[in-house]
């Protein structure tokens, strides 16, 4: 046996460096290819060009964006987002998108400016596809709404807080609601506490008191917001209802701060895994995320689908995720 | 140089190592130029849009100076910057590597285009004189898109080097990694591998090494194990093989020589031994051929009744045959000296000439120091007795002379008759030491020449040559000595 290994040890040894070296040699080249291939250049004519214009605070968006860019990427979708600040900095990117003549744009608008809405009907009449983004502010110019059900998601806070209160044994027939979003919500919200109200009053409380504190991000520092709401809580508020996910932070860790437990039901959004320690431990009773990939989704298959088929279904809403 | 030499094995094998590794590097050389050429391309671009940024600032001023002067050169000077920002975003073409590169690149010509548009209308309206604000303001407003979007270019041209540089660089490693990973247990199995094959050919090295090591000690019956391959090691275990018969076949050869050469030795002893032992039986058959002391007895009563009767011859020859015959029979190795030699020789002439007269004269003429030189006994009487018995066999009447003198340290004797002379075949038969004469007293001229030789340590002692006037002359030629204690040492009788 051992003359046996020695006689072919070196067959052996030569046969074993060449599938080695051979083996590294394919996988550096399969690698290197890799790395080449990445800076090919694509065919891009068959791409979709998109103009995204949202609201400003960029950072708020990338739970939606993020996945859109991901999903986009793989549907060909080319999206050229920008922010704007003021209705007119929204009606110069409308201008811009007439000059660079995208396939589509989307848009979620805060503004009831004629401006836009005239900069929208220009669009619209050079065949432009428009879609509405979480809001249908668009003077009924856009070709397809993708967004959530507000009314919806407010019975669901709705529920979240008589779940709340049942616990407790201490639903009262009168209760005051600050609902702390950023301005660009506002019209959904309008939906939203209808149905948050809708939903309580259904329950038994009659009283159902709302009270708004939209602000316009950095002028009005969420920090200010929550000491107001939970340090002086001048207006007696029961329940705080936080769109944002920065701001329920801010919220939670105001209420740490000040030992509040146990004095507000607070209703948040995000995904930070904070927040769900936050939901275990109590100090916050409930979180209500807009499904951001679903979204991203359902919109790049509405372009794709009017690219394709020269058309899309008009309404498309999502559900969301909640946890409690 | 044999394919499976354990040298073009080692070649073959390290060639492929050298091969790979250097194969693996260049793949990495290459990808490494590639991030360079990459970046150096951003560096590029981003300096191509850097230029029509310039260029876009330049229109503005163009344009502003055109619309506040109006002149014909501001128009120009609009015209070229226009027609220079063209050229630029041309060149940015080219550059073009991502999707939103793409989408840039034609948002930015749209604006272009769209920019040039506004500046001819306002030269138009300035032309005109028409209102112009609001055009103006559009093209301030999409001079400021353009610049965004060279920017967001930029931005993306580094954004996306960066993270195909990032990218690379982590697959680089990876190969990196996975290479050292591999070659680490390529290196441990090889080893192992080397281990083992180097043994194929070390340990039949190490046999030799013990069988040789054997033969040095003498074992030369040791058996050579058994290697069966092509390679440089068999060469050198039938060559090891072919000096072991060798070398066997060498000590055979040496020892059968060795033995002839012991029995030839042997042989020579022996003969030695017997021709001594011949000698000594002859001298002891001499010597048994009387009894000396009857034989002297017997004499001297003779001579005593002679004394009385007054016979004064007869008393004389006995006196001389008793004196000669007590000289020749006591021992015949004893030392004496020439004088004794001279008078053993007279002795024998006297009772030689009672025997058959005068005719045969014996004339002695010795240098008178040479009387006490030292000689073995018998020397002179065998040689006048030889000339007597061969030189005047046929003759009437002779003479014998013996001359004794002394040149330098040595002393020369000469025995010259004028005898019938003595022929070459019987000169020669003398030198060759094999004439010896049974009638006379047996002594021959070898006896003579071999015992002077024996006795002084000399070569060729003893002459012998035809007497140029006739007869013969016998010559001893031997060392000047006179004192026991100056001879080479021997066994000695005084």
């Amino acid at each position: 046996m051992k003359t046996k290994l020695q006689k072919l040890s070196f067959r052996i040894m030569v046969i074993f460096s060449i599938i080695i070296f051979v083996a590294i040699i394919l996988y550096d080249i399969y690698s290197i290819r890799f790395i080449n291939t990445t800076t090919k250049k694509v065919n891009l004519k068959s791409t979709t060009r998109i103009m995204m214009i949202l609201p400003e605070n960029q950072i708020y968006w990338s739970w939606f964006l993020d996945q859109f860019n991901k999903i986009s990427e793989k549907q060909s979708i080319l999206p050229d987002i920008v922010f704007y600040n003021t209705s007119s900095e929204a009606y110069k990117f409308l201008k811009l998108a007439e000059v660079v003549k995208p396939d589509a744009i989307v848009m979620c608008n805060i503004y009831n400016s004629k401006e836009i809405a005239q900069a929208l009907s220009s669009l619209k009449n050079k065949g432009i596809f428009i879609v509405s983004l979480f809001n249908d502010m668009l003077f009924r110019y856009e070709d397809v709404f993708v967004g959530i059900d507000y009314y919806y998601k407010g019975k669901i806070a709705g529920k979240i807080i008589y779940r709340v209160l049942r616990e407790k044994q201490n639903v009262p027939t009168k209760l005051k609601i600050a609902i702390v979003n950023p301005l660009y919500t506002t019209i959904g919200g309008t939906l939203e506490v209808k149905g948050l109200v809708d939903f309580l009053k259904e329950k038994g409380i009659r009283d159902v008191t709302i009270k708004n504190f939209n602000f316009e991000y950095p002028s009005f520092p969420p920090e200010e917001v929550a000491r107001q709401l939970i340090l002086e809580n001048a207006q007696k508020f029961n329940v705080i209802y936080v769109g944002s996910e920065t701001d329920t932070m801010t919220v939670a860790q105001n209420i740490l701060t000040f030992n509040k437990l146990d004095q507000f039901i607070v209703i948040g959004a995000g995904t930070n895994e904070k927040l769900q320690k936050y939901v275990r431990e109590k100090i916050i009773n409930g979180i209500i995320n807009d499904n951001g990939q679903l979204i991203a989704q359902k919109l790049c298959e509405a372009l794709l689908s009017w690219k394709k088929f020269g058309h899309a279904s008009s309404y498309i809403s999502t559900n969301f995720e909640v946890i409690e | 140089m044999k394919f499976f030499s354990l040298q073009s094995k080692l070649l073959a094998f390290f060639l492929i190592l050298i091969v790979s590794l250097l194969a693996i590097d260049i793949l990495i050389q290459y990808n490494n130029n590639y991030l360079i050429s990459l970046v150096n391309e951003t560096l590029d671009t981003i300096n191509t849009i850097n230029r029509t940024k310039q260029d876009i600032n330049i229109l503005n001023s163009n344009i502003q100076r055109y619309l506040s002067l109006g002149d014909s050169d501001s128009m120009l000077a609009v015209y070229g910057s226009i027609n220079s920002i063209d050229e630029k975003l041309s060149m940015l073409e080219s550059k073009i590597l991502s999707r939103e590169e793409y989408l840039y690149y034609t948002n930015l010509n749209a604006l272009f285009e769209h920019l040039s548009k506004l500046a001819e209308k306002l030269i138009i309206y300035k032309k005109g004189n028409l209102p112009l604000a609001k055009v103006y303001s559009e093209y301030i407003d999409f001079s400021g898109f353009l610049n965004e979007y060279l920017e967001k270019f930029s931005e993306q041209k580094v954004k996306f080097t960066m993270e195909i540089h990032i990218k690379a660089q982590q697959q680089l490693n990876t190969i990196r990694r996975v290479n050292t990973a591999v070659i680490l247990i390529w290196t441990l199995f090889a080893t192992l591998l080397s281990i083992v094959f180097s043994s194929t050919f070390t340990t039949p090295i190490i046999n030799l090494s013990k069988v040789a090591n054997k033969i040095a000690h003498g074992n030369l019956e040791v058996q050579l194990p058994s290697y069966s391959s092509n390679d440089e090691v068999a060469i050198l275990y039938d060559s090891f093989s072919n000096m072991i018969s060798n070398i066997k076949e060498m000590v055979k050869k040496l020892e059968e020589k060795a033995d002839l050469e012991r029995m030839y030795a042997q042989q020579k002893i022996e003969a030695i031994k017997y021709k001594q032992a011949l000698q000594e039986a002859e001298l002891k058959n001499l010597q048994a051929q009387i009894n000396p002391h009857f034989l002297f007895n017997t004499l001297n009563t003779i001579l005593q009744i002679a004394m009385f009767e007054n016979a004064k011859q007869t008393y004389e020859i006995l006196l001389r045959t008793s004196n000669y015959l007590r000289y020749v029979v006591h021992n015949i190795n004893r030392i004496v000296k020439l004088k004794e030699e001279i008078d053993n020789v007279k002795n024998y002439m006297y009772i030689y000439s009672m025997r058959f007269g005068d005719r045969i004269r014996l004339d002695i003429e010795i240098e008178e120091e040479l009387n006490e030189l030292l000689v073995p006994c018998m020397i002179l009487q065998p040689l006048v007795e030889n000339a007597i018995i061969h030189g005047f066999k046929e003759k009437e009447s002779g003479e014998i002379k013996i001359l004794a003198k002394k040149n330098e340290n040595q002393a020369i004797i000469e025995v010259i008759d004028n005898g019938r002379g003595i022929d070459f075949a019987t000169i020669e038969n003398l030198k060759n030491s094999s004439f010896e004469e049974t009638k006379t007293t047996g002594i021959g001229l070898s006896n003579i020449a071999k015992r002077l030789s024996f006795f002084y340590r000399i070569a060729n002692p003893l002459t012998i040559e035809a007497n140029p006037q006739g007869g013969t002359k016998v010559t001893i030629r031997v060392p000047f000595l006179t004192e026991i204690s100056q001879l080479p040492k021997q066994e000695v009788d005084i």
